[in-house]
Order: C-alpha cells, then sequence, then structure tokens
C-alpha cells in the first residue's frame, strides 16, 4: 500500500482558550488535488501554518511520505511548497528580484526561476515592480513562490481568493497542470463549488474537528443537491418523503436539502410541492452543502 | 547559508528609502552647522573662553575645524538614537505586518539564521552611520574652516596637537558607537516583540530619553543607577579627548553596553524562535 503524501495524526493546536484544532487525522493521497474546507475560523489556515512552520507549538505528528515528524525540520520543509493565505512579496522589488531572494535559500540558478515564471504566465512582466501587479497576478506570482525549489507537494491557502472569475478559470487550470505533472496539491477552501470542480478529495473541518474525508469519485458527481426553499419546510419533507431516491434533511423553518441521483428531481419536487406549499426557491448546490448546514 | 541570508538582507535594506534618511540627514545638515560655526566664530569664542582671556593671551584664534567638529558631535550625539532606530525599527516588524515571513519562513532556512543577518545588518548600518556621521563632520569642518589646534576644558585647558586629534575622533566614533549599537539593539528587540515599525522607534527613543534624563538630573539616587544603565554613556565620547585617557571608564561602558546589548539580542531570539507566525 502507497503511504499518503501527507498525513497528520491527532494534531491539535489552542490559543489561549480557543480551541483552534482538535485532534485532527487527515491521510492526503499522493498525487491528489486535496481539498481542505471548512468556513472561516475552521482550522484550514493553522493546519497550513502548522505544516509550514509558523506555528511553533501544538500537538501530534505530521507524516510526509511515511516519514514521522512531531516538529518542523529543513528535510521535509523542502518537499513543499506553501501559499498561505494572501501571498506576500517585497512590493518595491520586481518579481525576478522576490524569486531571487528565496532562491537563494535554496540555492537554485536563474533558469529555474524563470521556469517558474513561465509556469505560472508571468514571464513577460518579470521585470516589473511587484507593487505594479493586479491582484491575479499576485497570486500566481505567490503561486511562483511556491513552486521555485520543484516541490513534491504544494499547499495552497485559499489561491482563488479575491480572483475575479477569470482569474479563478486560469489558477484552476494552472493548479491542474501541475496535477497532470504528477504534484500533489492541497487546497484549502471555503467554497464548495471550487472543491466539486478541482478537488480529488475534500477533507471537512468546522470548529477545529475533522468531520469526514470524502472521494470526490464518478460515485460521488452521481449525486446532485438541491436547496428548497419553501414556505414550510417541514411539510415539503412529509411531502416529499415518499420517494426512495430523496435523501432530505432539514436546515430551518424554510429551508431543506435534497440529495438525489434522479434526473427529474427538479420537476418531481415541482410538480408535488406547489401543489399544496409555496416554493421561492430551487438551486443546485455542491454534495458537501450538508456539512454546512448550519 | 548566512553568506545569502546577508544578501538578501542588504538587499532588502538597499532598496528601501528610509534607509538613506540618516545619511542625507547628515549630508545636509552639517555643512550648513559648518558655516554657521564658521560666521559666528568669534561670538562662539568668547563664549566659550570668554572668562579666560583675563588670564590667557590667545593668539589667532580657537575656533578651528577640528573644535568646530567636536562641538557639532557633542550637540548632535543625542540625536543619533533616533537615527540608528531608523532601519532597525524595521527590519523585523515590517516583515511580520507585510506578511513575507509567511513566504520567507517556510523554506529550509532556520529562524536564528535569519534572525541573525538581520542583526549582522542593522549593527553594520549603526556602526557606518557613526563612522560617516563623525568623520564627515572632521572632513567638512576641516575644509571649510581649516585645521588647528584642539582647546578643550578638561582638568582646566587642555590643548592638543592638531595632528593629535584624527585618532582621538576616531577613538570618540568608537566609544559613541559602542552605546548607539546597544540603542540598536534595543530597538531591534522591540521590532522583533512588536508587529508594527512605529512602535520600537517610539518605545526606544522613550527609553533612551528617560535615561538620559537619568543621566543628567543631579539626584543622589540617578547617580546610583547611572554607571549600570547604558544611556550613563551617551557623553562618554569627550573622554577621548582627555589626557590620560579613562580607560576604565571605556572598559566600563564596554562592560555595561554589552550586558544590555546581550540581554536584548538573547530576548530577540528568544521570542523569534518560539513565536507564531499569524498574521
Amino acid at each position: 500500500m502507497i503511504a499518503p503524501a501527507l498525513c497528520f495524526q491527532n494534531v491539535s493546536k489552542r490559543f489561549q482558550n480557543i480551541i483552534a484544532l482538535d485532534q485532527v487525522s487527515i491521510d492526503v493521497p499522493s498525487n491528489s488535488i486535496f481539498g481542505l474546507l471548512g468556513p472561516n475560523g475552521s482550522g484550514k489556515s493553522t493546519l497550513m501554518r502548522i505544516l509550514a512552520g509558523l506555528i511553533k507549538s501544538w500537538d501530534g505528528k505530521i507524516s510526509i511520505s511515511g516519514e514521522n515528524y512531531s516538529s518542523i525540520t529543513e528535510g521535509y520543509i523542502n518537499k513543499l511548497g506553501f501559499l498561505i493565505e494572501a501571498p506576500s512579496f517585497y512590493e518595491y522589488l520586481s518579481a525576478i528580484e522576490n524569486l531571487k531572494i528565496l532562491s537563494r535559500l535554496t540555492n537554485l540558478n536563474n533558469i529555474r526561476i524563470k521556469e517558474t515564471l513561465e509556469i505560472v504566465n508571468l514571464a513577460d512582466r518579470a521585470n516589473d515592480k511587484v507593487k505594479t501587479y493586479s491582484y491575479g497576478m499576485k497570486q500566481r506570482l505567490g503561486l511562483a513562490q511556491c513552486l521555485l525549489h520543484n516541490p513534491d507537494m504544494l499547499i495552497l491557502d485559499e489561491p482563488n481568493n479575491g480572483l475575479d472569475p477569470s482569474g479563478i478559470r486560469e489558477m484552476s487550470k494552472i493548479i491542474n497542470n501541475l496535477h497532470e505533472k504528477g504534484k500533489t496539491i492541497c487546497v484549502s477552501t471555503h467554497i464548495l463549488s471550487e472543491v466539486d470542480t478541482l478537488c480529488t478529495h475534500a477533507a471537512v473541518l468546522k470548529k477545529g474537528k475533522h468531520l469526514a474525508t470524502i472521494k470526490l469519485d464518478d460515485d460521488y458527481h452521481l449525486d446532485t443537491t438541491y436547496l428548497l426553499n419553501a414556505e414550510n419546510a417541514a411539510n415539503c419533507i412529509k411531502i416529499l418523503s415518499v420517494y426512495k431516491d430523496f435523501n432530505l434533511k432539514l436546515v430551518d423553518n424554510n429551508s431543506l436539502i435534497i440529495k438525489t441521483r434522479s434526473q427529474d428531481a427538479v420537476k418531481i419536487i415541482r410538480q408535488k410541492i406547489s401543489k399544496t406549499e409555496v416554493i421561492h426557491s430551487i438551486s443546485k448546490q455542491s454534495n458537501l452543502i450538508e456539512f454546512f448546514d448550519d | 547559508m548566512i553568506k545569502n541570508l546577508l544578501i538578501n538582507e542588504i538587499i532588502k535594506v538597499s532598496y528601501k528609502k528610509r534607509t538613506y534618511i540618516s545619511f542625507a540627514l547628515i549630508t545636509i545638515l552639517i555643512p550648513f552647522i559648518v558655516l554657521a560655526v564658521k560666521n559666528g566664530g568669534g561670538s562662539l569664542e568668547s563664549k566659550l573662553y570668554g572668562q579666560l582671556a583675563d588670564s590667557f593671551i590667545f593668539v589667532g584664534s580657537l575656533v578651528n575645524g577640528n573644535l568646530s567638529a567636536y562641538i557639532i558631535i557633542a550637540i548632535l550625539i543625542s540625536h543619533m538614537p533616533f537615527l540608528s532606530t531608523i532601519v532597525a525599527s524595521e527590519i523585523v516588524s515590517g516583515e511580520y505586518s507585510k506578511g513575507t515571513f509567511r513566504m520567507y519562513l517556510t523554506r529550509p532556512v532556520s529562524r536564528n539564521l535569519v534572525l541573525l543577518s538581520k542583526l549582522i545588518i542593522v549593527l553594520g548600518y549603526t556602526t557606518l552611520m557613526m563612522f560617516y556621521f563623525v568623520m564627515y563632520t572632521l572632513i567638512v569642518s576641516r575644509l571649510i574652516i581649516g585645521n588647528g589646534d584642539l582647546v578643550v576644558f578638561h582638568e582646566g585647558l587642555l590643548v592638543l596637537d592638531a595632528y593629535d586629534t584624527v585618532w582621538r575622533f576616531l577613538l570618540s566614533f568608537w566609544l559613541s558607537n559602542i552605546l548607539m549599537l546597544t540603542v540598536t539593539c534595543l530597538c531591534f528587540m522591540i521590532s522583533t516583540l512588536s508587529k508594527n515599525s512605529v512602535t520600537p522607534i517610539i518605545v526606544t527613543i522613550s527609553i533612551v530619553f528617560v535615561g538620559t534624563a537619568v543621566a543628567f538630573i543631579p539626584i543622589e539616587f540617578f547617580e546610583l543607577l547611572n554607571p549600570y544603565l547604558f544611556t550613563g554613556y551617551i557623553d562618554l565620547f569627550l573622554t577621548a579627548f582627555h589626557d590620560p585617557l579613562p580607560k576604565h571608564l571605556f572598559l566600563q561602558e564596554a562592560v555595561v553596553c554589552g550586558t544590555w546589548s546581550s540581554i536584548f539580542i538573547f530576548t530577540s531570539f528568544y521570542y523569534f524562535n518560539r513565536c507564531d507566525i499569524l498574521d
């Protein structure tokens, strides 16, 4: 059996009275795009900062390709590339100077810097000062920083944060290309649709706890999830409960989640509910929404 | 690795405009003050040595480049701590606040080495600035007013030959630099503890201000305390122009400033190695 590329074992972190991570154990398979999913404050960034060595005191173990670590060592950190939260630069320097600063820490040559800038489509702006870059360009330069030393695994903390739709598409394309080249990529996000389209696996974190790990394979994508908003959601559940391939979950007085493999789900819902209830909306959702129904 | 880290720090510091503020101020201000000394030489001479004119006959002028440099350094030395904090205040806190540590410290490099490279840079900067301040003042003063014997007050009137002054100015540079390096270490420590670059300047200058007050207010308790404070040596550079040189005071300054600097440096490294980078 192949060891997971990255394995968190009972990782815990407390900030004074706040438990940021509570015995989190997650396996990230090799050559996966692994989504770390959770609402703001769920502990995603804390987990990534621990991995990056930015948080010093924590409990638990981390293993990389089967090797155990209980503290951050130079050996393992070189296998990983990090983009933690918004990318940060010396804005008064050019992109190439920014990358040179990092390359001196890992003894890399200028050829690798040029290659990296080409991967993220910034070669033509390499000599411009970073302060003249758009947000999307900065995000791509952040990815270049992360890729510079050619790590086996990329740890990206909300890489699409703040990007416009075309920026998101471009970033997703780059991530998919890297995945095709054999990199393992761990992406944190709170946007469910990003996970659906980009990731092969996802782990859900909530209030510092690991709720589930899901394989986003063909079977997962056979399911479709709808959010129904109606006048009386409890009554809707009664009506729809006769359909065995509808998995129903009440969210609140006015909304419920319907998970199904039925191709005609919307038609059925409208037909059956509209006879006795007022439907405000039916919207297609990520299958992962069940973890965020509160 | 330390060589590469130092190159990185030199690049970062050299691209920032604030790095040049102290050198620019010194370069612009000193010639103006020297010109003022030259033009007001007569009245300055009468104020300095007026009472002595009853007892001595002075031939020629006592105001020359050496005296001008001596007076300018004595007046401006109390402001140099402010200039010595310009780079040190931001060198660590600036990386916290701009988030660049998130990228820099996720590389295979130890935090100790990163901090050491920064410390070397700020100490080098302060030394360079103090050397420039003293030597530039001396050179500009000599160029504008001319060379001559330096007359200072020490156990009466002490006349130092012109050729006997350059090494004394170099010694005064080193004596004042020891103190400035301690101030820099203090500012560096606060920069390591703080997440913005204004706090280190304010705290450092406040401490120097209070310490200087302790040094100059003639209260018995303060006089007892003063030898153990690094700020108590702010005017020690004047003793470089004494004869004989008070070597025990030089040693005392080295021990006191060295102790304080070590405390500041140790605290910086201790904290930096344990702190979480959350910004």
